[in-house]
């Protein structure tokens, strides 16, 4: 069976003060169709900068990467991006705005009526119900995550891009909003690319778990997690899991 | 909460203008400067009164205000057309942030001996001056603006599967507003100030004339209740654009949306 999403060798730098800095060297791996995936790696490892090329936001200078089969060019509603800024959210519009705006600039043939209904069947899922027109800057950080989530889904995506959507959350949101996400996986059927730096995270989210190490700038390990869900942090698999990752990244 | 601030501040306001009004009142009693040069407040109100009523001033005033909006719309257009090709072309970029350095630091008044020279006295002289007040600090903003877009919210829109017409149209407008309404603002607040400086020296050359012909009448006749009359005028209109307009339009948005700059 064909991948989802395949990355073939594909390298890339930025010049920095007219020299070439290298920040993906010769990177391969694949996505089935529903896996969850995390691209781990310490800052500076080029993990997302790997997630921005699956997008389609920036070229890449050498390899491939294939989406169903078709060469990534630039960006599609069926790879939506979420991003770690809390400025994602478009302060002007309310929270159902927000979430109704990839619906209503794209016209599908529905009324705004069954788009709305949509837009709060997406709020419920990640647990906004009653917040609906709140603007942006009356609700907290977490609340703004799960408000772009809710507009990455409402797409339909085939895939889902997560650049470390919730590594500016403090420690208690950020555990809500995980369970949250699995919660999500059991709903909805979006393939999901996840980056972090959060090795913890990692573990307790994914299927599978990709190292990228900083001073090689490419993959160091693929680790295959089948720990049983749902997780528990506190057992003794999961910290093995966890110590095992650790091991591979640290340098 | 909001609520009782703004009383206060209203209260506040009404209080000293009701002292400032008092030591006017006392001034003009004693008779220290002449009560022609100096009018007593009833006098003052009288002869405001009697220009509101035999609709003068009404005029003048409606007429000042139509050439500013005139003005205004033409310039937020050229302003427009300006800052969007500046951000399309590299080329036209330099040219546009060359036109304003020179542009920019010029009064619209010190133009008004080559506007009259180039198009003689009337109206189209005017709303000339007035553009030339509104187009630059406007450009500037609307520039100001674009650039200081998050480069996530156009990711967002191509992401989303907009073309760029919809990019600029539903996010990088909107999210420029702040710029916008702060470049309206001093875009207004010297239209405003030209319009009444150039009133004053072109007269009422085809038409009714403005305020700024009104005061230069009433300075004419030796009319000081009607001069001050007409500054009265002038500080109230100035005071509801700048402190009402477009306060509560901040309020209603980007101060809602915690977008303020």
């Amino acid at each position: 069976m064909r991948c989802l999403l395949e990355i073939k060798e594909v390298s890339k730098s930025f010049k920095k003060d007219k020299r070439k800095v290298k920040v993906l060297n010769d990177v391969s791996f694949s996505v089935k169709k529903r896996e969850f995936v995390s691209v781990v790696g310490p800052s500076g490892c080029g993990k997302s900068t790997l997630l921005s090329l699956i997008a389609g936001f920036d070229e890449y200078d050498e390899g491939n990467i294939y989406f169903k089969g078709e060469k990534v060019i630039a960006p599609s509603p069926e790879r939506v991006m979420v991003f770690q800024d809390f400025n994602q959210l478009f302060p002007w519009k309310t929270v159902i705005e927000n979430v109704l705006f990839p619906l209503n600039v794209n016209k599908k043939e529905t009324t705004l009526n069954e788009r709305k209904d949509l837009a709060k069947k997406y709020l419920k899922m990640v647990k906004l119900e009653g917040y609906e027109d709140y603007y942006p800057n009356e609700i907290s950080g977490g609340m703004k995550q799960r408000t772009a989530i809710a507009r990455a889904l409402i797409m339909k995506p085939e895939i889902l891009l997560m650049d470390e959507p919730f590594g500016s959350l403090d420690a208690q949101t950020r555990m809500q909003l995980q369970t949250t996400l699995i919660e999500l996986l059991e709903e909805i059927e979006t393939t999901i690319v996840f980056v972090t730096h959060d090795i913890e995270e990692a573990v307790v989210l994914s299927d599978r778990i990709i190292a990228l190490g900083k001073s090689s700038n490419s993959i160091k390990d693929v680790m295959v997690n089948n720990l049983d869900r749902p997780r528990d942090r506190l057992s003794n698999k999961f910290i093995e899991k966890v110590k095992k990752v650790y091991d591979k990244i640290k340098e | 909460m909001t609520n009782k601030f703004m009383d206060n501040k209203f209260i506040i306001r009404l209080f000293w203008i009701v002292i400032l009004g008092i030591i006017w009142q006392v001034i003009a009693l004693s008779e220290v400067f002449n009560l022609t040069s100096f009018p007593r407040i009833e006098t003052l109100l009288a002869s405001l009164i009697k220009d509101i009523l035999n609709g003068d001033i009404i005029i003048q005033t409606l007429y000042s205000l139509s050439l500013i909006f005139k003005g205004l719309m033409l310039g937020l257009i050229i302003s427009i057309i300006l800052s969007g090709i500046s951000m399309i072309s590299k080329v036209f970029e330099g040219f546009v942030d060359t036109v304003i350095a020179i542009a920019h630091p010029l009064p619209g008044i010190a133009l008004l001996p080559l506007v009259i020279l180039w198009m003689g006295i009337g109206e189209r002289a005017i709303i000339f001056i007035i553009v030339h007040s509104v187009v630059w600090p406007l450009t500037l903003n609307l520039l100001a603006g674009f650039r200081a877009i998050p480069n996530i919210y156009k990711q967002i829109g191509k992401n989303y599967g907009l073309n760029s017409l919809k990019i600029i149209r539903y996010i990088l407008v909107p999210a420029s507003l702040p710029y916008f309404i702060t470049g309206l603002k001093i875009g207004w607040a010297r239209a405003w100030r030209a319009v009444i400086s150039a009133e004053m020296v072109f007269g009422a050359a085809g038409s009714a004339g403005g305020l700024g012909w009104f005061i230069f009448k009433k300075r004419v006749f030796m009319d000081t209740s009607g001069l001050f009359g007409g500054l009265i005028v002038i500080i109230l209109i100035g005071i509801m654009i700048e402190d009402l307009f477009f306060d509560k339009f901040e309020k209603m948005t980007i101060k809602k949306w915690g977008m303020s700059i």
